[in-house]
């Protein structure tokens, strides 16, 4: 019988580390795996150009990390949970202040970046919001292009095996519900692939582009959550999506959105509304600007949304009192950007919005990123806990390199212990069968509009400050967008068709987006990055919600269950 | 003319195909392969503004060098052959250099003077750059000067050449 | 209205598919836009990359007007009506503006692109990091020429190595020159070798394509320069 399929016979590929995304994460996990166990076979499996995708590669402002002596670990700590609001998983937390000096240390010696020093030669660190020690490590304002670039150059020294444009699509388990690799589509031909994998990492980052006014590159559509959610896996914290307070606005270009970094408000900028005030004076008198990103964010919201904001929807931000010599000289990049289109920052306020930055949620880990499936790995912003309520700006590439670091031993000391399992045929089939689906079908709605679509409903109703009538409205609507979803029809051939990838990306977005509505909805507080109009105190206990799917499919029912938040190291009322 | 003559002439006729032919290839590759303008309004906007659009000039300097190099070489393969003719008979030299002073080979030298003194030039300044490390708007200010020296040279040159066609 | 449209020609490997485009102005306007909006209102089968659309990740490299330029940095101002877009000089396309790198990142792994450390030195997550004054000789040469994104914009604008002769080419060279000059580096002596060799500095004919062309305003010209004249002994 002659195959009735109508996806092409997919190549077989074994490895023993399959890692999904070529980010921070990504990257130094196979630093560390292939560090800990030269012989191991890795492979790294990336929708975008290895190392140049993801937005390890945009980080501006730096990485938190205790470096000098009259700082500690301690505080650091203290900082994360007081940013977090105490939600964070404090195994975790602990684990990202404790190593990221660590991996400093390795990123210069052993990976070959230089970060900015001070005149004695060590060093140098820059103040950042919501911290209490100037400890952001930083290469100018353009910090994360020397991690990627060094990073990306270790691969060359490493030689992990790197399928650039390849998509991974679905997690699959053997015949007894054991992991054995995953399903990829290869965007430039267009065929798929079986990957079977001792051990998968999955570390493709956050899915905030599905907001309209978005800061993150177009490949963050939330992969990797939807991977493992598909697969069964249980997400928490999923309502915490942070909203940078200080994204670009440039009318309709794909612009809109890019963040102007932190250290501007570290660095004494000022916040105005349309009427000139000093706004920050109504929400946090005693930090000012300097305040964490919720804060900040939701005071800009509020702002414009009670017409003090200009006419494009924005507020503006003013750090041209430090004079532009040195304004240009601090923050080159962001100058730049700014002259880009059409402003001066070194020169005068500029227009900014909130922007939809960092998805705390994510999968459960533990601190050696390992999940309740045996022989996968979370690392990074897909993962859960680390940040709680609210992530610290500069806490973002410390999370992505500590835990990507930790995966790569982990899965060092995983992989020679598990053995190489065959995928179930019907699950490949069922994985194929959904991401053919849209070429296949010939009539369907367009899935640009439906990404458009997603990004208003979002904006508007699961934004910055939450209702329970909008969030009701939002789930109803997601449950017709996930319904479309399933009908989308993309024209054109399989090889490097961005169509299709858009309605591939565009079904992760939804599965995730539904996640973020039915927590969002179940949490009636106002905490850290969530807050709602309607409930707008904050409860003394946190709890988080853990999600998973039910057995109707990934657009299903959504089973939960509340956890109270274990103060293993500190508690709230402890003196730091 | 005589058929001596009539040979150089068609040997230097080849040349000149030679010449042309390789502009041809030079400026074709350019529009295909590099990252060069196409030859088009967006060229000469790009060429007006000072700085880097400007610094623009020096891949065409570039073309420029390519081609009048080739252009050189040809020459002299044929120049040596037609010199070496002393070697053979006195008077089949004099006979083959007469075409030297003819009208349409004095215009030509003109030309091979012109690509003489910017080959030159702009190797003396490629040695520049190296040796007094020229950076982007220097090496520019010494194409400028090269293009000058080229052409107070080359009109100097073309004087004494051309004299004697309006004498 | 005039200039509330903008014209596109985009070189498209299908030569039966459509290349000339017409989409309206937005402001401000980006070719990432236009190449956008093409994509969304006319043509969802058009091949183009891109990224994190603010000129970090390198990737939306395409020639505009026969400039090697970041599609996501490149205003279209008022007074433009029309633009062409091709793909990337000296590297194969894989469709349409969709370039395969892979030449770019042979040249930049041919000198060894990685920081090798001296065997004296400790590495790793306990070992100290370098205590280097920012004002030191080796920084000032080092820090104008960090921050390359590999977004091939020099190779592509590079009279040489576009044109698909055997050169390194600008980036890779940028590269050598920056761990050549860092004293945490081992392997100088080895690159010195590479750049050196028939493919290497040798073959830049000082067209100034890279310089001018750099997005991040990175000056490989001038590595160029320091390596040629690094080869006759002293770092200088």
């Amino acid at each position: 019988m002659g195959r009735t399929e109508f996806w092409p016979e997919p190549d077989v590929l074994d490895t023993d580390v399959a890692v999904v995304g070529s980010g921070g994460a990504g990257l130094m996990c196979v630093l560390h795996a292939l560090t800990a166990r030269p012989d191991l076979d890795v492979t790294v499996v990336s929708k975008g150009a290895v190392g140049r995708s993801g937005c390890t590669r945009m980080v501006q402002g730096g990485f938190n990390a205790v470096l000098d002596p009259a700082d500690s670990v301690e505080r650091h700590f203290r900082d994360t949970l007081d940013g977090g609001k105490f939600l964070n998983d404090q195994a975790l937390a602990w684990t990202l202040v404790h190593d990221a000096p660590r991996v400093i240390n390795e990123l210069e010696t052993r990976v070959g970046c230089f970060f900015d020093r001070g005149p004695d030669g060590r060093i140098h660190q820059k103040a950042f919001a919501g911290q209490s020690f100037d400890r952001t490590v930083h290469r100018g304002d353009l910090t994360g292009i020397e991690i990627m670039g060094r990073l990306r150059d270790q691969m060359f020294r490493l030689g992990p095996r790197e399928l650039e444009d390849v998509r991974a699509l679905d997690l699959l388990h053997d015949e007894h519900g054991q992991l054995a690799g995953l399903t990829a589509l290869n965007v430039r031909t267009g065929r798929p692939l079986v990957l079977r994998a001792r051990v998968v990492v999955v570390a493709t980052g956050g899915s905030a582009t599905m907001y309209r006014v978005a800061a993150p590159a177009r490949e963050k559509t939330g992969d990797g959550v939807a991977m493992c959610w598909r697969a069964g896996l249980p997400l928490r914290d999923m309502e915490m999506l942070q909203f940078h307070p200080t994204g670009l606005l440039a009318g309709n270009a794909r612009m809109t959105g890019a963040v102007l970094e932190e250290g501007l408000r570290g660095a004494g900028a000022h916040l105005y509304n349309a009427a000139g005030e000093r706004y920050m004076a109504r929400y946090d008198p005693e930090r000012m600007e300097r305040s964490t990103r919720d804060v900040v964010a939701r005071a800009g919201y509020l702002e414009i949304a009670a017409g003090r904001g200009t006419e494009e929807g924005g507020v503006l931000i003013d750090i041209s009192h430090l004079g532009v010599a040195e304004v240009e000289r601090r923050f080159p990049g962001m100058v730049a950007r700014t002259r880009q289109i059409g402003q001066d920052l070194a020169r005068g306020p500029v227009r900014v919005s909130p922007t939809a930055h960092f998805h705390m949620g994510g999968v459960l880990i533990d601190v050696d990123c390992r999940t309740e499936l045996d022989g996968l790995l979370v690392a990074g912003e897909d993962s859960g806990g680390t940040h709680g309520a609210n992530r610290l700006g500069g806490n973002g590439v410390a999370e992505s390199t500590v835990f990507g670091a930790r995966a790569g031993d982990t899965a060092a000391l995983l992989a020679p212990e598990r053995e190489l399992r065959d995928p179930a045929a019907d699950e490949v089939a069922a994985s194929l069968g959904r991401a053919y689906g849209p070429l296949a079908r010939t009539e369907g709605p367009w899935p640009f509009d439906l990404t458009t679509r997603l990004k208003e409903l979002m904006w508007r109703s699961v934004g910055v400050v939450r209702d329970a009538a909008g969030l009701a409205e939002a789930d109803k609507e997601l449950d017709a967008l996930a319904e479309d979803v399933q009908r989308v029809a993309v024209p054109g051939p399989p090889e490097v068709n961005y169509a299709w990838q858009e309605a591939l990306d565009l079904a992760n977005q939804v599965i995730v987006a539904r996640t973020i509505a039915h927590a969002a909805a179940w949490r009636t507080e106002t905490r850290g990055a969530h807050a709602r109009a309607d409930c707008p105190d904050t409860e003394a206990a946190p709890r988080y919600l853990v999600q998973r799917r039910g057995a109707d499919g990934p657009y299903g029912g959504i089973t939960s269950e509340v956890r109270a938040v274990e103060f293993s190291r500190l508690a709230p009322e402890d003196q730091p | 003319m005589t058929l001596p003559q009539f040979l150089f002439f068609c040997a230097f006729a080849v040349v000149a195909l030679v010449i042309i032919a390789f502009g041809v290839v030079v400026v074709r590759t350019a529009r295909l392969d590099d990252g060069g303008p196409f030859v088009s309004r967006a060229l000469v906007a790009r060429l007006a503004r000072p700085g880097r659009d400007r610094a623009e000039l020096q891949r065409w300097a570039f073309y420029l060098h390519r081609v009048s190099g080739v252009g050189l070489f040809v020459f002299l393969c044929l120049h040596v052959g037609d010199v070496s003719l002393y070697v053979i008979s006195k008077d089949l030299y004099d006979e083959v250099h007469h075409v030297y002073g003819s009208v349409p080979m004095r215009i030509a030298e003109v030309g091979l003077l012109f690509g003489l003194l910017f080959h030159t030039f702009n190797g003396l300044r490629l040695v520049a750059v190296d040796v007094a490390d020229l950076g982007l708007a220097a090496s520019t200010r010494a194409l400028y000067g090269v293009l000058a020296a080229t052409v107070a040279c080359g009109l100097a040159g073309s004087v004494f050449i051309l004299g004697p066609v309006f004498a | 209205m005039p200039g509330e449209d903008v014209r596109v020609s985009v070189t498209r490997s299908d030569p039966d598919a459509p290349a000339e485009f017409t989409v309206p102005r937005i402001r401000p306007m980006m070719v990432l836009d236009a190449l956008l909006a093409i994509q969304r209102t006319h043509d969802p089968a058009i091949g183009f990359r891109f990224s994190c659309r603010v000129g970090m990740c390198g990737t939306c490299t395409v020639r505009v007007d026969g400039r090697s330029v970041l599609a996501c940095q490149t205003e279209i101002d008022e007074d433009t009506e029309h633009i062409r877009v091709d793909p990337l000089a000296g590297l194969p396309v894989l469709r349409d503006l969709v370039v395969d790198t892979a030449p770019f990142w042979r040249a930049w792994a041919a000198v060894t692109p990685y920081l090798v450390p001296g065997e004296d030195q400790e590495v790793g997550m306990d070992a100290e990091p370098a205590v280097i004054p920012p004002d030191s000789a080796e920084r000032e040469t080092i820090d104008p020429s960090l921050d390359c994104i590999g977004c091939a914009a020099c190779f592509s604008s590079c009279g040489i190595a576009s044109a698909r002769r055997d050169f390194l080419g600008p980036a890779a060279l940028n590269r050598a020159m920056v761990l050549v000059a860092d004293s945490r580096d081992a392997a100088g002596a080895h690159r010195m070798d590479v750049v050196g060799a028939g493919s290497g500095v040798d073959r830049c004919h000082y067209i100034y394509g890279c310089t001018a062309a750099c997005p991040k305003g990175l000056d490989p010209a001038r590595a160029i320069r320091r390596l040629r004249r690094g080869r006759f002994g002293g770092k200088d």
